[in-house]
């Protein structure tokens, strides 16, 4: 995406805000004025009193310069405080929307979930740095600018002239550094993103570096990484260094510039003395504007990135669309009805489905009866995983159609197919919430009776109730102390206490000995009794405990008698 | 002690930068003196009718003096760049230092995020206030100590008011210090914790989807987001009150006491050739001062980073050094493992060892057996001491455990993880980690021993292919292959072995046991066992249950007794119900 578009885009989401970015860019103009006003008032009493001339005008330019001053310190704060606010609303609006868009893209669209989640904090936040300070510095540079150009013009026209060549060559440095500020600018964040890499590896191998004495060499591993950030950051100082080196003798030329230009004009007696240190002042000060702009404008690069990672987010297509209609019936008042009026088999009628160029499954066809548990088999990648991902629509697939009770899964609304069929994946995911909270996820308005009885049911309840804290007990993003087994049976938990008409069930490659695994088949059994079952089966045992297997062989399905 | 104290604790670590940096800073405050002083006598003469010849000389000094100034900027940039980098890295490796101290057993208390968050963040946000904000202190205090003391001279009480007013401007961050600490520190905890909680969603995705529960996930985040807004603009609001008033300080100091010099000239009170000299040098002592204004508006983020990176800092490790801890050392030959009586809770766990007893013979293998959450891999934990244990002892080579210096143990114990994480780089590299002298023939000859030779030359690029996060791409079986042929260079005369539940074909079940067979030689071992295979060649066989050992004994014997075990391996030998 170019700059400029980037640009639009970033705009158009401060749209919405447009009275506080007009606050802001008026605050910040007139905190301009009234620093110079306070400058020329300050200059003009030293004027005046040189040629003791002071008493007349000092009432008027002392209530100039101390309102001058109350207004800066004021204005100052409104147009900070209102660029920060539109700030904040708009990146707390990116962080809404870009969640949104993740439930869309994941995972079809968006398999890898590491970076996700970076952007939608880090680069985010980076994004304040363009809304708050970039943003209405610009406008405020060429607002001003202008302006003091149109004041100068009627002074002298020659020290006007000489204002717009300096300002030229200052917005010129940092444009013909670009090019070389970019690039490096990418070589810092590569250097620093391998920098950050190195350190989150040491500490989520920590374990392995201990157990193989590596930690020393780790270290000094890490310490080459910030070597070179260190190098990279120095080439990027010095370009900038050269910046700012041309940026303030073109500044220190105008302003010595203007103080000789008008010494000439006093001394010729076209200019009262009075004025003159308020020339030598100004000269001083009228590019303060530009160069505030200037100075943001050194960290745009980052800023782009940041947006163009935002943008490549929020620009992905979702790849399964909620089009349906909501006519199955199912609705959040609870499963119970749903059994009674609707019939729950599903149909995979010629499915045909194409992962990354490479054929999954061809013309796939197999019936599920209603209240019947039917296992998937077949070897690794042969696409049994694939079957569920496209019963739940996380995917869809290119040609044939996925039903339940004759409908098209994509003729059902997302929420109403997912009222319909819920799941326990392979790899039980638990929230930084508690045990509690973990099982209720399905059902927010579960009572804790309910839980209660649905960790029972998932044999769950008996290491639950022996944890210090019990069903408060808050689980870590790795579900830190508890088993793979026990997680599982959590997230069996979840799905008994859902209570939908349909169950997928991935079974874990991993994680439960062999007596858990026969526990859990006799309660998916018992507990799931009248549920429509697919198992993505793994195991021998699993298989034979079906009332049917059905083989997924190089893409498509055989039945197969049970054992 | 407070914040501030302990940043300034700190800032002594780093006193070579700083003093080269406030140098750079007040030669260029310097620069800018002698420029307006310059100018000033510029003013006088024009003043007294000079015409622009009659001034030329003083320009041109100025010119020069911009300049060197501008030379002086560009150094000062430049080392700006360099004094950062040093000082992340410098905060980063104490980190990770505690980090290591702190172990794998702190570690996995906290949400990895949040650490990370610290690591790379925090200290990010810590860059302004020690690069910038600290150097730029000093030198304000430097020079308008100078600058006042010089105008006093010219006239004692314009240049009183620029003392106080510069005085009070350095006091008026320490006025609501105690507001912005408060407010700054909720700050981080909330950005960290909405950042965690984010990634948590994003990653439990598929899960909130299977469950129809991503919409009331995306209602909590919208309310924490809005929630975080609030919390943003108010920290800011107060941080902008401490600006504003700073700006008002630094106007007064350029502007009011020239306004008094200029009113005491006008009275002929002062010599009027001495107001220009206020003119100018007034705004030199207001410029470092909003300098140093700008610098406290972005090290504010930072200072509500430190509250965390104390706590951080003076965390107490789980297990460390005993203060008697002996330098014991063990003879080359493998040594004995018991424990007796011991006892351990997980942090906010149920009691996972309960008065657990056993031997391992030196030279023996011992396999443990027994239900998933039974405590088994908490036994291999507590040989590594990435915990300690609450009572009883963990005794190697007859030696308490804790007697050991802690790397030296660790140097002694060859461990294979159940889970087992592969850092970026290649797969040489990877085997190599205990190793990093280790030839290529001895990388590979590990490798045929741990059977992982077949598979590493199959893959496009052998032992040189590179192995993404977490090792995407390799099977829990081929990792744990991977980390065997580390374990055996390491070459310890321990082994520790958590085996991998994950269910493999039967050729490569074959390949792991021979495997094992060659690692476990001349070595004291302990596996926490998962298949047949592996249990029924160890020499003894620990079943344990809920904390406690339930069993041991042979193969044979412990079939014969008909209790936990052999339901266990019939479960396994037996189909369904």
């Amino acid at each position: 995406m170019t700059r400029a578009k980037n640009i639009v885009s970033l705009i158009r989401s401060m749209r919405q805000y447009g009275g506080e970015m007009l606050l802001t860019i008026l605050s910040s103009v007139f905190k301009n004025f009234s620093m110079i006003g306070a400058a020329v008032s300050t200059s003009l009493i030293v004027g005046l009193a040189m040629e003791r001339n002071l008493s007349e005008h000092f009432t008027a330019l002392l209530a100039l310069l101390l309102s001058c001053v109350a207004l800066r310190a004021l204005l100052y704060f409104g147009e900070m405080y209102f660029a920060h606010d539109v700030a904040f609303r708009v990146i707390r609006d990116f962080r809404i929307a870009l969640f949104k868009k993740v439930e869309e893209i994941i995972p079809a669209a968006w398999p890898h979930t590491g970076n996700l989640g970076q952007t939608l904090v880090s680069d985010v936040e980076v994004l304040e740095l363009f809304l708050a300070h970039t943003f209405a510095a610009f406008i405020v540079a060429a607002a001003v600018t202008v302006t003091l150009l149109a004041v100068l013009v009627r002074i002298s026209a020659a020290l006007a002239a000489m204002m717009i060549v300096f300002a030229l060559i200052l917005g010129f440095v940092p444009y013909i550094m670009k090019k070389c500020a970019d690039a490096q600018g990418y070589d810092v964040r590569e250097k620093l993103s391998i920098a950050n890499n190195s350190t989150i590896e040491g500490i989520q191998g920590l374990r392995e570096l201990i157990a193989a004495g590596a930690t020393e060499r780790y270290k000094e591993q890490n310490r080459e990484h910030m070597r070179q950030l260190h190098d990279a950051q120095l080439r990027y100082g010095k370009r900038q260094g050269i910046e700012s080196l041309l940026t303030q003798i073109s500044l220190g030329c105008f302003t010595v510039a203007v103080s000789g230009a008008a010494a000439g004009l006093v001394a010729s007696g076209s200019l009262d003395f009075a004025v003159y240190p308020v020339c030598v002042v100004l000269a001083a000060m009228l590019f303060t504007p530009v160069m505030e702009a200037v100075n943001v404008a050194q960290s745009l690069g980052l800023v782009f990135a940041a947006a163009n990672r935002i943008q490549s987010v929020l620009s992905t297509d979702p790849s399964v669309r909620d089009s349906g209609t909501d006519e199955s019936g199912a609705d959040e008042s609870g499963a119970d009805e749903r059994a009674e009026t609707d019939v729950y088999e599903v149909e995979f009628d010629h499915v045909s489905f194409r992962y990354a160029e490479a054929d999954v499954l061809r013309e796939v066809s197999f019936k599920i009866n209603q209240g019947e548990m039917v296992a998937l088999a077949g070897h690794s990648g042969a696409g049994k995983t694939s079957c569920a991902n496209l019963l739940l629509r996380y995917w869809d697939a290119q040609s044939g159609a996925v039903k339940i009770g004759g409908k098209d899964v994509r003729s059902l609304t997302l929420h109403s197919l997912r009222e319909t069929v819920s799941a326990v994946p392979q790899e039980t995911y638990l929230f930084h919430d508690t045990i509690r909270e973990n099982i209720r996820l399905g059902r927010p308005n579960a009572s804790d009776e309910e839980i209660t009885a649905a960790a029972k049911a998932a044999r769950a309840h008996e290491f639950i109730s022996k944890l210090p804290n019990g069903y408060d007990t808050v689980c870590g993003e790795r579900g830190a102390s508890l088993s793979g087994g026990e997680r599982q049976r959590i997230a069996i938990a979840r799905v008994l206490l859902k209570n939908t008409p349909i169950v997928v069930f991935d079974e874990a490659v991993s994680n439960l000995d062999t007596e858990n695994e026969r526990y859990i088949q006799e309660t998916l059994r018992n507990q799931l009794k009248g549920r429509t079952i697919l198992i993505v089966a793994h195991r021998l045992s699993t298989i034979m405990s079906a009332d049917r297997v059905v083989m997924i062989q190089n893409g498509q399905a055989s039945g197969a008698p049970r054992r | 002690m407070s914040v501030y104290s302990k940043l300034l604790r700190y800032v002594s670590e780093i006193k070579g930068e700083l003093a080269v940096k406030v140098l750079l800073s007040l030669l260029i405050s310097a620069a800018y003196i002698a420029q307006a002083i310059v100018m000033a006598n510029v003013v006088t003469r024009v003043f007294g009718g000079a015409d622009v010849r009659g001034i030329l000389p003083l320009l041109t000094l100025a010119l020069a003096l911009i300049t060197a100034r501008g030379f002086l900027c560009r150094g000062l940039d430049i080392y700006g760049k360099v004094m950062a980098a040093r000082i992340k890295s410098k905060l980063r490796s104490l980190i990770y230092d505690k980090i290591v101290t702190l172990g794998p057993a702190y570690m996995s208390t906290k949400r990895s995020g949040k650490v990370s968050a610290l690591v790379l963040d925090g200290i990010e946000l810590l860059e302004p206030f020690f690069v910038n904000f600290i150097p730029q202190a000093v030198t304000v205090i430097v020079s308008c100590a100078a600058l006042g003391i010089f105008l006093v001279t010219v006239d004692v009480w314009p240049g009183l008011v620029v003392i106080v007013s510069m005085l009070a401007c350095l006091g008026a961050p320490l006025l609501t210090a105690p507001l912005v600490r408060q407010t700054s520190g909720s700050y981080w905890k909330q950005y960290s914790a909405l950042t965690a909680q984010y990634i948590d969603a994003v990653q439990g995705m598929q899960t909130l989807k299977a469950m129809n529960a991503a919409d009331t996930k995306g209602a909590e985040l919208e309310t924490n987001a809005a929630a975080f807004y609030k919390q943003s603009i108010r920290s800011t609001g107060i941080s902008l009150i401490n600006s504003s008033v700073m700006l008002i300080l630094t106007s007064i100091v350029s502007g009011v006491t020239v306004v008094i010099a200029s009113f005491r000239a006008d009275a002929g009170l002062l010599p009027v050739t001495a107001i220009s000299a206020f003119l100018f040098l007034a705004v030199e002592c207001a410029r470092p001062l909003s300098e140093l204004n700008r610098y406290w508006h972005s090290s504010f983020l930072g200072l509500s980073t430190a509250q965390e990176f104390f706590e951080f800092m003076d965390a107490l490790p789980m297990v460390s050094d005993n203060e008697n801890a002996k330098a014991v050392l063990l003879d080359d030959l493998p040594p004995s493992i018991a424990f007796r009586h011991v006892h351990f809770s997980y942090p906010e766990g149920a009691e996972a060892i309960c008065g657990l007893s056993f031997e391992v013979k030196p030279g023996s293998t011992v396999a443990i057996a027994g239900h998933s959450g039974a405590g088994k891999s908490t036994v291999l934990n507590l040989i590594l001491r990435f915990y300690d244990a609450s009572s009883g002892a963990v005794e190697i080579g007859g030696v308490r455990a804790g007697d050991f210096a802690l790397p030296y143990l660790q140097s002694k114990i060859a461990a294979v993880f159940q889970d087992n994480y592969l850092f970026s780089g290649t797969i040489a590299e990877n085997i190599r980690l205990a190793k990093p002298t280790a030839t290529i023939d001895e990388v590979t000859e590990a490798a045929i021993s741990a059977n992982a030779h077949g598979f590493i030359s199959a893959l496009p690029d052998g032992y040189n292919t590179a192995v993404g996060e977490r090792g995407a791409g390799l099977s829990g079986g081929e990792r744990q292959r991977i980390a065997i042929a580390r374990a055996i260079l390491k070459d310890a005369p321990i082994l520790l072995l958590d085996e991998a539940t994950s269910s493999v074909d039967a050729e490569s079940e074959a390949l792991i046991k021979l495997a094992l067979d060659e690692l476990r030689k001349n070595r004291t071992a302990i596996i926490v066992a998962h298949r047949l295979s592996t249990i029924q060649n160890a020499d003894l066989i620990l079943v344990m249950e809920a904390g406690r050992m339930a069993e041991q004994g042979t193969h044979s014997e412990l079939m014969e007794a008909g209790g936990i075990y052999s339901a266990l391996i019939n479960a396994q030998t037996e189909g369904p119900l």
